[in-house]
């Protein structure tokens, strides 16, 4: 049979995932078993935090390859939590290697802080024009807010599974949580003001 | 009960057991300001759920992933990569390094009493070689260095130049170990430098022939009426061989 070299050792190395590592495969099935499940909210985070598609799939990658390495370490429990904050710290340390990381202060909790506005029937959203200004709001959060909101409206996470995953204390989530939505809803005013004059 | 908005907040949240719910909602019922919060954060809530797109993991990464992690799995059971296993250890020696480099940085630095009497020895072998106070009287002629001792203590220290077998005298200067005023003879063995600290036997310490500690040795010996202790980074082979030296010269 004749095959190209490359394809040759491509299949060389797939005979030796099948055949040759009996004892390995029931550890990458495990852990096949408990990661893969979380890929898809490991990617909606990544996505959200990167705010773009390559990046998140590169940081994505990178962190379930950690997470196989750290495999070792995990003692059950919430397995989505787990690779969560994987995927988090993983991102974290690739936004320092691309040196941009744009908080480098630590993040403040107090100057973010604000309060809710009178907010009235017609101001509640109806059109994709609305639509579209909260997402663009969402998106220019602050990382540490559109973290938890992330966590907590698109990820349906309960406080202690976005502890786990932020390694923040609850007290701190809920804290979090809280300036999020208001600077969120901050944001969807302004806009609505904008579009008003 | 008041109004609470973080109250609010873990209700929309689902995080208040059935009790705190139910008390919650009938507070809702009789408080205007908190229902028309309740209303906005759930409103927001919802549009939330509307406006934010939830990324699905798109499917050539989910296979890509699989395939690296496959590979991983065969690399990690190479004999080569097991190597790796060895990486901890090597890290933790390394370690083990520079904590014994910081133990004598610090112990220049900090000056602590010693808390033993070869530790202190240690100290000035190390002070010696940092401060730039290895000798008082530099000289490789023995017939000075002893004579410069006379003056300065009650003893008269035996200085040997040995400098045919490899090891040259550099020069002497005055120590004070444990409290005493002590001899400190200053040899070169190749690029090391040797301290012979000595004093008269009857104030000698009690302590083990040789000691090594943080990659130093110390060689201590007796010799007629005096006492040796040689401190260097040589290799104790060396310092024994120094010993030998001094006491074959003694024997002439």
């Amino acid at each position: 049979m004749m095959e190209l070299g490359f394809l040759a050792r491509t299949r060389e190395v797939e005979n030796r995932v099948d055949t040759l590592q009996p004892a390995l495969q029931p550890a990458l099935a495990t852990f096949e078993a408990v990661v893969l499940p979380h890929l898809d909210a490991a990617y909606n985070l990544a996505r959200w935090l990167a705010r773009n598609e390559q990046d998140a799939e590169d940081v994505v990658q990178e962190a379930y390859l950690r997470a196989f390495r750290f495999f070792d370490g995990y003692r059950g429990g919430d397995g989505k939590a787990w690779v969560l904050e994987i995927v988090r710290n993983t991102y974290r340390s690739w936004l320092r290697r691309q040196s941009r990381y744009a908080s480098a202060e630590p993040f403040d909790e107090m100057a973010h802080s604000g309060d809710f506005q009178v907010y009235t029937q017609e101001d509640a959203m109806t059109s994709d024009e609305e639509r579209s200004r909260l997402r663009s709001c969402l998106e220019k959060l602050p990382e540490e807010f559109r973290e938890v909101l992330v966590l907590r409206e698109l990820e349906e996470m309960s406080y202690r599974e976005i502890s786990e995953t932020s390694g923040l204390a609850i007290g701190t989530v809920m804290s979090r949580l809280s300036r999020a939505r208001k600077r969120l809803e901050q944001c969807v005013r302004r806009y609505q003001r904008e579009a008003a004059r | 009960m008041n109004c609470v908005p973080d109250r609010i907040e873990a209700y929309i949240d689902d995080e208040l057991d059935a009790g705190e719910r139910l008390a919650l909602e009938r507070h809702l019922a009789t408080c205007a300001e908190c229902s028309s919060t309740h209303t906005r954060l759930l409103e927001q809530k919802i549009a939330i759920k509307a406006a934010a797109p939830y990324y699905a993991a798109p499917p050539e990464l989910r296979e890509s992933i699989r395939t690296a992690l496959q590979r991983a799995a065969v690399a990690e059971s190479r004999p080569a990569a097991q190597a790796a296993f060895w990486r901890p250890l090597a890290i933790a020696a390394s370690l083990l390094l520079v904590v014994s480099i910081g133990w004598n940085v610090r112990s220049l630095a900090t000056a602590r009493p010693p808390s033993n009497f070869v530790e202190s020895l240690l100290d000035d072998h190390i002070r010696s070689l940092l401060a730039g106070h290895l000798v008082d009287v530099p000289s490789s002629d023995q017939h000075t260095v002893k004579p410069w001792f006379a003056g300065k203590l009650e003893f008269s220290p035996d200085v040997k130049n040995l400098d045919a077998e490899g090891f040259p005298l550099v020069g002497g200067r005055i120590e004070y170990i444990a409290g005493t005023r002590v001899a400190a003879l200053v040899y070169r063995h190749r690029l090391h430098v040797i301290n012979v600290f000595t004093w008269p036997a009857e104030s000698s310490q009690a302590g083990p022939a040789q000691v090594s500690q943080h990659g130093y040795h110390v060689l201590h010996w007796t010799s007629g009426a005096m006492t040796y202790w040689a401190v260097s980074d040589v290799a104790m082979a060396d310092l024994e061989l120094l010993r030998k030296l001094y006491l074959d010269s003694s024997a002439q």
